[in-house]
This record gives structure tokens, C-alpha cells and sequence, in this order.
């Protein structure tokens, strides 16, 4: 098959790196403005503006973004990264993602927009039919009871239902960051304003920040963002030992749309038929946001009882076996699964292992484990191989950060203080990747035949554990959840030939009626 | 035995399909729990819960097709245990008002004109409300059901073992008392524990195993011996008509020297001087050599299509269908090999073979006198040669040992080449023993033959099947090429005939959360899928769409009585239906786990095969929103020979079979909450239970619970 080129100069640049050395973050939503139907000249003139500082994934290892906001290649790079003394120069980077409305609004025909997926059009909340009972998409992924889109803070049935796009702004310092924000709101006066979301206390926060704390650890005290997948064909994936990309490497289809998938079909949202009709699609990615509060004290209560009753102590060891059956690897991030005695690539060691092959009982990483259920490798299939080049289907690049002050000792956290997951991942298609990995495997009683469990890191709802050990599995009933989805929307990250060609109508209308009136 | 299952389709007598349907989603669906790990709440019309033999239930309405000329249709849906006649009854028992409510709707209803009673209907209103819905029964062309052989009761009760023994285990564990010391003792443990709960007393004793479970694999080679016997028998038939009756074939062993002859006589007539004795062997050598090695490259072939890739994606049915046909060439391959073997032992062994093949003297001297068989051999070349012979079979042996070491070491590597040498190593071992026994048996030769003789019946014997095999293989070889031809000009002739899959993509499909169930409380681990296509017009695509039911049907109940259908463990309970006189199908489903992840097994498995030779040959109407013309003829995603591609484009697949799939209005499941791999694994815990099991065993068993 011949190689495809990505074109990584129109992909943004969120889809290679989560900048993990810009530490601070602000995700803005927001809402055009309405105006006269038609083309917006200053919608426009703001998008071909924004199209200029949007930060692309070619970019990214360049001169304009540090080489450190690459990939972390490995967890000692990810600390190290983290950990830098502060930056010397103020630099940032810009990233947006936009609603169905916000297309519209943009102008995006309608006929343009119907060929985007379905989850997108009707959003990640839609609201309950007549009868007041959930939609479907609700039930699939979860959020029903306590996390009910009626209780959300943003994007539920309720309040600030409509916005239309989301800057998500990336910043070294705190400073650097108020700066880039009061910049960026003030270049879309006139043309959008934010949307404001209500929070439990009553206030209104104006938008969520985002933080990736020392060590990328979150708030349950446990190293993120180590497994992620890695597009064919960039430089680190062919630098990859054969086994990890095995594991690893994932078709650029998967997550940019216009290219080969897994399967090896492409995705396009043109219409051959017609000649000139624009691929809005091409080179841009789904992003599904979810934020999750996380109830620290919870959680620290959960695994200290449970510590308690499974091994009879609840000191620091017996908590961190605890968190690590629960998460499939040690609060540092190191895998459960041992490594080959002579393993000498970091990534191999932490990223290399397979499930089947190596652990297929879950004596060592549980089978309900929070990163068994999320990327299952090669567990869910007739057969190991089958299996792990299905689950390269369902890989999700993950993107998320964590928000709210960090508890500085364990228990004196303020009430009323929010903290939680800002949980972003990217994908080609929603249904197949996002929802299937929330609905088939995280939230699946049934997952691995366990009968009962869900995730118990991400855990919603459903009261057994069960971690598997000799010669009885272990089992607990009676949990409490310590996470609530607080909000959530499905965007879409266009390309920036999509984002050009989006401004380029309402441009040229201006540069038109500039024109007359000079006249 | 299997499940038994009724699909009940009657007309609607009026345009009356809107209250029906809102009839049933209001008054049969049963609703969510009240509670987690209860069961469905039935309505009071419909208390499918009453009827201790129903595993799945659903009901549905059929939307009028004018243009066509078929009415709108109600269809109930159900699998029980035990015959039809009783679970009508039972069903008309527990749930007369609405039964009487749903089929007062339907034309031809004997009922009609009588307002529905509550309490039970007597006996003669029963016998005929019975009589008509038996009269429309179209039960089923294929059936799938993934727990076979198992009744509710006892998946219900094999589930509350498992759950008894899960939580007495998990107390055990976490409790003051040490856990049993060995195994054996925790088998014992679990065994108290069934035996002080007298609910649990049906797990001392194994459950029943149906016959086509028991005797699945034995059945399956019967069947392919069968079947290879009636090849041949059409072969044996052919080469008569061609003028090889089976007295010319068997005599064949002469012949086949005779021609290897020939073709080598020029070059031994040309004399090489001094290796003529060995030349004088060629002709037997040369023959056998050449066919070893055509065998070989043709199955590196074959097996090179058959392995190459697992992902059905990159496989070319094409050539897997020409490697599969081809494989009359394999064995006419291996028919001339083994007449070979029986030509060096005849030659060795049978010294009258002059006589017999006057023709082939010369050769049999030449032959003879190479080998060193002219006179009686000396003991020590006797011993010599059989010293060689056992040296190669040693490293035969050695050689298929190490090959299945490397095979257990990891069986990816290299797994091609590996089963490539294995087969022929096995070959060659056979090979070797014949000359072992030429080599041990020749001395006596003169007092043996009239035994020999005999004996050499049973290899003439095979070969002559193997050829008459060959030959029918290669019969149905063409019967293929002319059947995949047939369809492909179908295939490309639909390709005009219809609108392409494709245009589905262009527009969001609206409503589709009212036909994917997993919207519901009531469908959270099991699902319904309902799809209604209609059949593509001709009696080329009818005749293939049934045949390929009555096949799958045959393998389901047969074959796939273990769980799974071609790899896909997530169905509960299936069936097609070709219905309207042929002009529709109509499949009924229940499976676990969400329609997406349900869909995507079928596009990235070999069950896609299945499912493409299935629904390729149908078409949907569909009404593009907005549009002003009438309803377009929507086919099926192009598939190639019928069973590659089609489903495997994702995205037209997916729209087209939310396009075809109907609204359920009422759906029940006995056990909602269980899915396939676990009423498996229960039953299986069960069945292990009061066995005496190793170590290992327990091990396994206990990691279940």
C-alpha cells in the first residue's frame, strides 16, 4: 500500500502533544454572537485571524513550541518535564474546537454539516424525550442517576445548554496564561462572547483551568497519561521496537479524519458528485470533554477500608496496592505486569505488556482494572492477535487535565472546593471510540464476565470489586461513587483548510461591502 | 435438545398499525427493575414473567408497503423450551387480554366481534385463537441460539449457583478462618456448600447434554467423510464417462510406469554411461520427486491464502475460494504419490508384476535392476539399506518433534512454513516405512506373495478413491467457478440496478434511538434487532439467499452449538425469516453488549462472510428526507463473490442496517442482566463441580467465581 503524508501543518496541534510543559491551561467556551443571516465578515475576519495563531502539530518540536512539548517519550521524561524550573520566554499555545451550532454559525451549509457523525450532531447530552426519560446517548455512557445531564454545570439540559466552540489556551505560567486569555476574549469581542457555567457554589466560573501538577499526577494521587497511542508514521513510531508498536501504533485515520483507518477506509466529507464542494472534515478530529469531579476524601476513605478488609492494615503499602489493583499499575505509573528480566527500553518496560500472553487471569493487573478496561491490548477477541488489532480501533488519544487546587495534606481539603478530571480525548469517530470504550468496556457490568463491576477508577455507579487472587478471587461490595460527571459536549477540532475555508466566503463579502462603501 | 422457537406474522385487518403499535409500547413492553438484579417488570396484558419456559419475547409491527402490496404485520416473537403448542397455551393462559387486545387488530382473527375477556378464554375461543396463530407460524429458515440446549430453569438456576458460591467464597476469603489449605479441600468447601442449601440440589447432577453438543465434532467428520464419499462417487461416475472405468484404474499402477517411462526413456537412451543403472531408477524417482514438489509449492499456496492474514480485511475471497476448489488438484496430487509408493512396492515385492503388465517389462527390469533387485539381495545390503532407511526416519522424527517444539514456543513465528513442513515430513515418514517394509519384508517375497497380493489390495484401494475423489472435487471445482461467475455478474449487474449504500451516508438518519433498545433501562447488557429487507427480485438471488440460510441453519444447530456463531459469542438467540412469499427478510436478534460494538465484531471477523453471503442478496426502500420522489431502492454494500467486502465498509453497513432495522415495541428476556460467556461459564461450574477435577482445575474453576 502506498504511504500516505499526513499534512501535519493543517492539524492542530493538540492531536501530537498535550504540551506537557505548559503547565497551566484555560478552556474557553463560548458563543457567537448573533447577527444578520448570512456571511459574518467579522466572524471571519476573527477565524482567518485565529488560523494565524493557532498552533499546528507541525509546530510542535519546532522553533515556534519548545521541543519539550513533544510526547513525553517516557515517564522520566514526563517528570523531568514537568518538574523544569520556569520557563524563560512566554510561550503558549492555541487550540479550537467548535459545536455543530458554532460551524453553522460559521457557515457551514447544511448539507456540510449532515455528513459530520451523528453523536456530533446531536451532542453528548441530548435532552430527555417527552416523557422525561434519557435519550440513548445518556444511558450509553452512563450518565444517569447522580450524573444526570440535569445536574450538569455545563453543556447538560439545563443552563448554558448553547455554546458554540471551546479556545482551549496552554500557558507556562499562571501570568502568562491571564495574559493570553485577556488577549484572546478581547480579539473575539464583538464576535463571540464566553459562556458562562454555573458551578455548586452558586457562583459562576467564567472558564475551567486546567493544571498538570508535578509528576503528572491527579488528584487521586496517580501518574496519568502514560499509554497513549502513537500515529503511523511519525518519527516515533518508526523508532518504536516491534513489539511496543504492536501495541502502540495506530493508523492516523483513527484520529485525523481524511486518512486510512484500520480497516483502510478513509473518511471524507465532500461530495464527489460535486465538484468544488468542501471537505470540512479533512485533517480535523472529534473531541469528546467530559469534566469529573473527583471526591479526593472519597476515594482516600474507599481505599483505606478497603485496604482495611482485604489485607487487615491500612498503611501507606497496603493503600498503594489497593489504588494499584484499582488503576492496573502503581501510583508512579509503573506497570503491574512485570517486565522481561532483560528489558531495557522505559517504554517497553512500562507500555509493552500484553495482557493475554502475560497475565491473562488478572492475578497481577486485575481484569477489571481501570486501564484493562480502557484499552483492553490483546484480551477482547477470539484470539490475542485478533484481538489487539481490534482494540487498535477503539484507541483514544488522551488529552485530559486535571482541575481545582491540589489537596496539600490528605484530609484538609476545604469544603466546597471543586477539583476534578478535565478529561479531553480525540478521535475519528465518537461512536466507534469514546462512547464504545465508555458503554462496552468501562461501564460493562459484563466486561471480562465479572458480573457486577464497572470501572472503579472512573466509577459511576454499581457497588462489587472484584480483584482476582489465589486461591479466591477478592471481592467487595457496597462502594460508594467518589466520581460525578459534572459536564460535558462533543467539539470538533477542524483543520486549519477548514478553518480557512471557512473564513474565505465571509472575507471575501467584507472585502466586498468595504468596497461599496468606499465606493 | 434446542430451544423451540415460533415466529408468528399475521396481516393487520385495518389501517389500524398506529394504535397497535401504540398499543404495545404502552401495554405489553415490560418496563425497567424495580430493582437491581430483578427482573423486567411485566405489564398486566402481558405477563411474560408468568410463563416459566420463555426465554426471549418481543413484539413488533411491519408498516404497510402499498407499492408492493403487503399489508401491515404483526409479529410475535418468542424462544421456549419445550414444544410450540405448549407455549401457546401457556401463552394464551397468562396473557389472554393481550393477546386478544394485540391480534383483534389482525386479519382473519376468530375472536373478533367478542370483547376481550380478562379471565381465561374457554376452551373452544382457545382452541381457536390457537389454531390461528399455528396457521401463522412461519417459524424460521435459520435459527441461532447461543445457550443450545439450555432451559430457563436452568440458566437461572446455574447463574444463582454461581452467585451463591461467588459470595460464600468472598466471606470465606475475607473472613477470621483460614482458607482451605488444598484444592481438593476447596472443591470439598464448595461442595458443603451446595450440599447445605437445599435450593442448590439440582448441581449434584450434571445437566443433560444434547446430542449434537456431545456428538458436534464426531457428526462433523461423518459429515465430511460423507460428503468426500459422494465426490467421489460423482468422480468415479465422470471418469467412467470419460472412458476410465474403474477396471482401467485399477490397473493404473503399471500405467502410471509405463507413462513415467516414456517421458524419461529419451534421456536414457541417450546413454549417460556409468550412472545408467541409476538413470534406469529415475523414471520412478523423477515422477515421485516432481509430484512431492508440485504438492508442496500448490499447499504453500493454499495455506499462504488460508493464513495470511487473520484480518478479514486483507484477505482475498477470490483466492481463498480458488485455493479451496483447487484442492482436487492437491489430492489428485496425492492420489498419484501414494501410486507411487504402491508401484516401488510392487515393483520389490511382486515378482509375477511382468506377467500382469506384459508392456511395462522392460521398465520393471530397468527399475529392478537399478535398485539392485535383480537377484536376491545380500544380508548386509539388506541391513545397510534398512540402517539408511531408520537413519532418515530418525531425523524425520527428530525434524516433526523440533517443528512442534518451535510451534508451542511461539506459535506466530514462522507458523506457515512450520505446518508446510510438518505436512510433508508426515509424508515423507510414510514414505520411509513403505521402504522399510520393501526392505525388511523382500527375502521372503516368493513365499509371501499370494499375501502380498493381497495386502496390496488396501493401497490400490486408496489410491482409486483418492482419484475418484480428485476427480469429483474437481466437478464441484467447476460447479464453484460457474456459481462465484453466476453471481458476480449478479453482483456487477446490481451495481446499476440499485442506488449505492453510500447515499445513506449523506444524511443524518433521524430516529434512530427509538430502534437501538440500549436507549433503555430494560436493555442495558442484553439487546433486540429487528431488520426487515426485502430480497432482491429473481429467482437466482431467492434460491441463494435460502440455500445460504438452510446452510447456516445447519451449522448453527450443528456446528455453533457451543455459544458462538463463527467467533461472534455476544447472540443470545437469532433467526432469519424469508417471508411474503419470498419477497422479504426479516431478522430477529437478541444479543449483548451495545449496537455498535455488536456491529463491529460482524465487520472485523470472518462472521462477516456469513453476513455478507446472507443480506447481499437485499435491498431496502428508503425515503430520503425531504425528498419529493418516491421511495429508492437501496442495496445492500457491494460485495465481491458474495461473501467479501460488502459489511466491511463501516460506514454504508452501519447505515444500512439502521435503515432496514424496526422499531422493537415490546421486548422481554428472561435473564436480562446475564450474557452469553457467563451463562457458559455457569454452566460449566456446574458441570465440573462434583467431578474429580486436578488441581489445575479447581484453580480455574475457583478463578470464575
Amino acid at each position: 500500500m502506498r504511504r500516505e503524508r499526513v499534512q501535519w501543518s493543517n492539524i492542530q496541534a493538540l492531536v501530537m502533544s498535550g504540551f506537557p510543559a505548559l503547565r497551566y491551561a484555560a478552556y474557553v467556551l463560548f458563543r457567537f454572537e448573533e447577527g444578520p443571516p448570512g456571511p459574518q465578515p467579522h466572524a471571519s475576519e476573527w477565524l482567518w485571524r485565529l488560523c494565524q495563531r493557532v498552533t499546528t502539530a507541525a509546530h510542535v518540536g519546532t522553533g515556534d513550541v519548545p521541543q519539550a512539548c513533544r510526547y513525553a517519550a517516557s515517564l522520566a521524561d514526563l517528570k523531568t518535564l514537568t518538574e523544569r524550573a520556569a520557563p524563560p520566554a512566554d510561550i503558549w499555545a492555541l487550540n479550537v474546537a467548535f459545536t455543530p451550532s458554532g460551524l453553522s454559525l460559521l457557515g457551514a451549509t447544511d448539507a456540510e454539516l449532515g455528513r459530520f457523525s451523528a453523536e456530533f450532531q446531536n451532542g453528548m447530552a441530548p435532552p430527555p424525550d417527552a416523557d422525561g426519560n434519557p435519550r440513548r446517548r445518556s444511558s450509553l455512557l452512563g450518565d444517569l442517576g447522580a450524573n444526570s445531564p440535569q445536574h450538569w454545570s455545563w453543556g447538560g439540559w439545563s443552563a448554558c445548554n448553547r455554546f458554540d466552540g471551546v479556545l482551549m489556551l496552554y500557558a507556562r505560567s499562571p501570568a502568562s496564561l491571564r495574559r493570553l486569555v485577556a488577549a484572546e476574549l478581547e480579539a473575539m469581542r464583538g464576535v463571540a462572547s464566553p459562556v458562562w457555567c454555573r458551578t455548586d457554589a452558586g457562583g459562576c466560573a467564567r472558564f475551567a483551568q486546567g493544571r498538570i501538577y508535578p509528576r503528572a499526577a491527579g488528584h487521586f494521587g496517580l501518574v496519568d497519561g502514560i499509554s497513549q497511542p502513537v500515529i503511523e508514521g511519525t518519527p516515533r513510531a518508526r523508532s518504536m521496537p516491534r513489539s511496543l508498536r504492536a501495541v502502540s501504533v495506530v493508523a492516523a485515520g483513527e484520529f485525523v479524519l481524511g486518512y486510512r483507518d484500520t480497516r483502510g477506509a478513509v473518511v471524507r466529507y465532500d461530495d464527489p458528485a460535486v465538484p468544488g464542494s468542501r471537505d470540512l472534515g479533512r485533517n480535523g478530529s472529534y473531541l469528546a470533554v467530559r469534566q469529573l469531579e473527583q471526591d479526593v476524601e472519597g476515594y482516600r476513605q474507599f481505599v483505606r477500608d478497603a485496604a482495611l478488609r482485604l489485607l487487615g492494615r491500612d498503611d501507606q503499602d497496603a493503600f498503594d496496592w489497593v489504588a494499584a489493583k484499582l488503576l492496573g499499575r502503581r501510583p508512579s505509573g509503573e506497570p503491574l505486569i512485570p517486565p522481561p528480566a532483560d528489558c531495557r527500553d522505559e517504554e517497553q518496560r512500562l507500555n509493552g505488556f500484553r495482557f493475554s500472553a502475560e497475565d491473562r487471569d488478572g492475578l497481577a493487573c486485575p481484569l477489571g482494572s481501570h486501564i484493562r478496561r480502557a484499552n483492553p491490548r490483546d484480551v477482547v477477541g477470539p484470539d490475542p492477535e485478533t484481538a489487539l488489532r481490534l482494540s487498535r480501533m477503539h484507541r483514544l488519544i488522551r488529552r485530559g487535565r486535571s482541575y481545582g487546587p491540589r489537596e496539600r495534606r490528605p484530609g484538609a481539603g476545604a469544603a466546597g472546593v471543586e477539583r476534578g478530571l478535565f478529561f479531553i480525548c480525540l478521535q475519528a469517530s465518537l461512536a466507534g471510540q469514546f462512547e464504545l470504550v465508555q458503554h462496552s468496556w468501562i461501564n460493562n457490568p459484563q466486561f471480562e464476565d465479572l458480573g457486577g463491576d464497572v470501572d472503579p477508577l472512573s466509577h459511576v455507579s454499581g457497588d462489587t470489586l472484584t480483584i482476582q487472587s489465589r486461591p479466591s478471587n477478592l471481592r467487595l461490595t457496597g462502594r460508594t461513587p467518589f466520581v460525578r460527571v459534572k459536564g460535558g459536549g462533543y467539539f470538533f477540532l477542524p483543520g486549519l483548510n477548514a478553518m480557512r475555508a471557512l473564513s474565505e466566503p465571509g472575507l471575501a463579502h467584507g472585502r466586498a461591502s468595504q468596497a461599496l462603501a468606499a465606493h | 435438545m434446542g430451544p423451540g422457537y415460533t415466529t408468528i406474522i399475521a396481516p393487520l385487518a385495518g389501517d389500524t398499525a398506529l394504535a397497535l403499535k401504540d398499543y404495545l409500547r404502552t401495554s405489553a413492553n415490560p418496563g425497567p427493575p424495580a430493582a437491581p438484579g430483578q427482573g423486567l417488570r411485566c405489564r398486566e396484558d402481558f405477563p411474560f414473567d408468568g410463563i416459566p419456559t420463555l426465554h426471549f419475547c418481543s413484539l413488533l409491527v411491519l408498516d404497510a408497503d402499498p407499492e408492493a402490496g403487503i399489508p401491515a404485520e404483526l409479529v410475535l416473537e418468542a424462544t421456549f423450551d419445550g414444544d410450540r403448542d405448549a407455549f401457546l397455551d401457556d401463552l394464551l393462559a397468562s396473557a389472554p387480554l393481550g393477546m386478544q387486545r394485540a391480534f383483534a387488530h389482525c386479519r382473519g382473527y376468530p375472536l373478533a366481534g367478542a370483547p376481550p375477556v380478562g379471565e381465561s378464554l374457554s376452551p373452544a375461543q382457545r382452541e381457536a385463537f390457537h389454531a390461528y396463530l399455528s396457521s401463522h407460524d412461519v417459524g424460521a429458515s435459520a435459527f441461532f441460539s447461543g445457550s443450545f440446549g439450555r432451559t430457563v430453569a436452568q440458566i437461572r438456576d446455574e447463574h444463582r449457583l454461581r452467585t451463591a458460591l461467588r459470595e460464600d467464597l468472598a466471606r470465606q476469603r475475607l473472613g477470621p478462618k483460614p482458607m482451605p489449605p488444598t484444592n481438593a479441600a476447596l472443591q470439598g468447601s464448595l461442595q458443603e456448600r451446595v450440599a447445605a442449601d437445599p435450593t442448590l440440589d439440582f448441581a449434584r447432577t450434571p445437566a443433560p447434554e444434547p446430542w449434537p453438543i456431545r456428538w458436534r465434532e464426531g457428526l462433523a467428520s461423518v459429515t465430511g467423510w460423507a460428503l468426500l464419499a459422494a465426490l467421489a462417487g460423482v468422480g468415479a461416475l465422470v471418469l467412467a464417462a470419460a472412458g476410465l472405468g474403474p477396471w482401467r484404474l485399477w490397473h493404473g499402477a503399471a500405467r502410471v510406469l509405463e507413462v513415467a517411462h516414456a517421458a524419461s526413456a529419451a534421456v536414457i537412451a541417450g546413454g549417460w554411461p556409468g550412472v545408467g543403472g541409476l538413470m534406469a531408477a529415475w523414471p520412478v524417482l523423477s515422477g515421485f520427486l516432481a509430484l512431492l514438489l508440485a504438492r508442496i509449492a500448490l499447499r504453500a499456496w493454499e495455506l499462504h491464502v488460508e493464513t495470511g492474514s487473520a484480518d478479514p480485511h486483507r484477505q482475498s475471497s477470490l483466492s481463498a475460494a480458488l485455493a479451496q476448489g483447487l484442492s482436487f488438484v492437491r489430492l489428485a496430487l496425492s492420489a498419484l504419490l501414494v501410486q507411487y509408493l504402491l508401484v516401488l512396492l510392487a515393483v520389490t515385492l511382486l515378482p509375477g508384476l511382468e506377467a500382469e503388465a506384459p508392456a511395462a517389462r522392460n521398465e520393471i527390469a530397468a527399475v529392478r535392476g537399478a535398485l539392485g533387485l535383480a537377484g536376491q539381495p545380500g544380508v548386509r545390503t539388506t541391513l545397510l539399506g534398512l540402517a539408511a532407511v531408520l537413519l532418515l526416519l530418525a531425523l524425520l522424527a527428530w525434524t516433526a518433534g523440533s517443528l512442534a517444539l518451535a510451534g508451542e514456543r511461539d506459535p506466530a513465528r514462522f507458523a506457515l512454513a512450520r505446518r508446510l513442513a510438518a505436512e510433508h515430513v508426515a509424508m515423507l515418514k510414510i514414505a520411509g516405512l513403505v521402504a522399510a517394509a520393501v526392505l525388511v519384508l523382500r527375502p521372503f517375497a516368493p513365499a509371501l506373495e499370494p499375501v502380498l497380493r493381497e495386502l496390496a489390495l488396501l493401497p490400490r484401494l486408496l489410491a482409486l478413491a483418492m482419484a475418484c475423489a480428485a476427480a469429483g472435487l474437481a466437478v464441484a471445482f467447476v460447479a464453484e467457478v460457474v456459481l462465484l461467475a453466476l453471481i458476480r455478474s449478479h453482483e456487477i449487474h446490481d451495481c446499476f440496478a440499485y442506488h449505492s449504500a453510500d447515499e445513506l451516508m449523506r444524511v443524518p438518519l433521524a430516529n434512530d434511538a427509538a430502534r437501538a433498545r440500549e436507549e433503555r433501562a430494560t436493555n442495558i447488557t442484553q439487546n433486540h434487532l429487528a431488520s426487515l429487507t426485502y430480497v432482491k427480485p429473481g429467482a437466482f438471488r431467492l434460491l441463494l439467499l435460502r440455500a445460504t440460510l438452510w446452510f447456516i441453519g445447519l451449522l448453527a444447530r450443528y456446528w455453533f452449538n457451543q455459544g458462538s456463531l463463527g467467533g461472534i459469542s455476544t447472540i443470545l438467540s437469532a433467526r432469519w425469516v424469508v417471508i411474503d412469499g419470498g419477497r422479504r427478510l426479516i431478522f430477529l436478534d437478541n444479543y449483548g453488549g451495545g449496537w455498535e460494538s455488536y456491529l463491529n465484531e460482524f465487520i472485523d471477523m470472518g462472521a462477516v462472510k456469513g453476513l455478507n453471503a446472507i443480506w447481499c442478496n437485499t435491498f431496502i426502500k428508503w425515503r430520503p428526507p425531504g425528498a419529493a420522489d418516491g421511495a429508492r431502492r437501496i442495496a445492500f454494500p457491494a460485495t465481491s463473490f458474495s461473501t467479501a467486502r460488502g459489511a466491511q465498509s463501516e460506514g454504508p453497513f452501519k447505515r444500512y442496517v439502521r435503515a432496514s432495522q424496526l422499531e422493537t415495541l415490546a421486548w422481554y428476556g428472561a435473564y436480562h442482566t446475564l450474557s452469553i460467556r457467563g451463562i457458559n461459564t455457569s454452566s460449566g461450574i456446574r458441570r465440573q463441580l462434583f467431578q474429580p477435577l486436578e488441581s489445575h482445575e479447581v484453580d480455574a474453576l475457583v478463578s470464575d467465581l
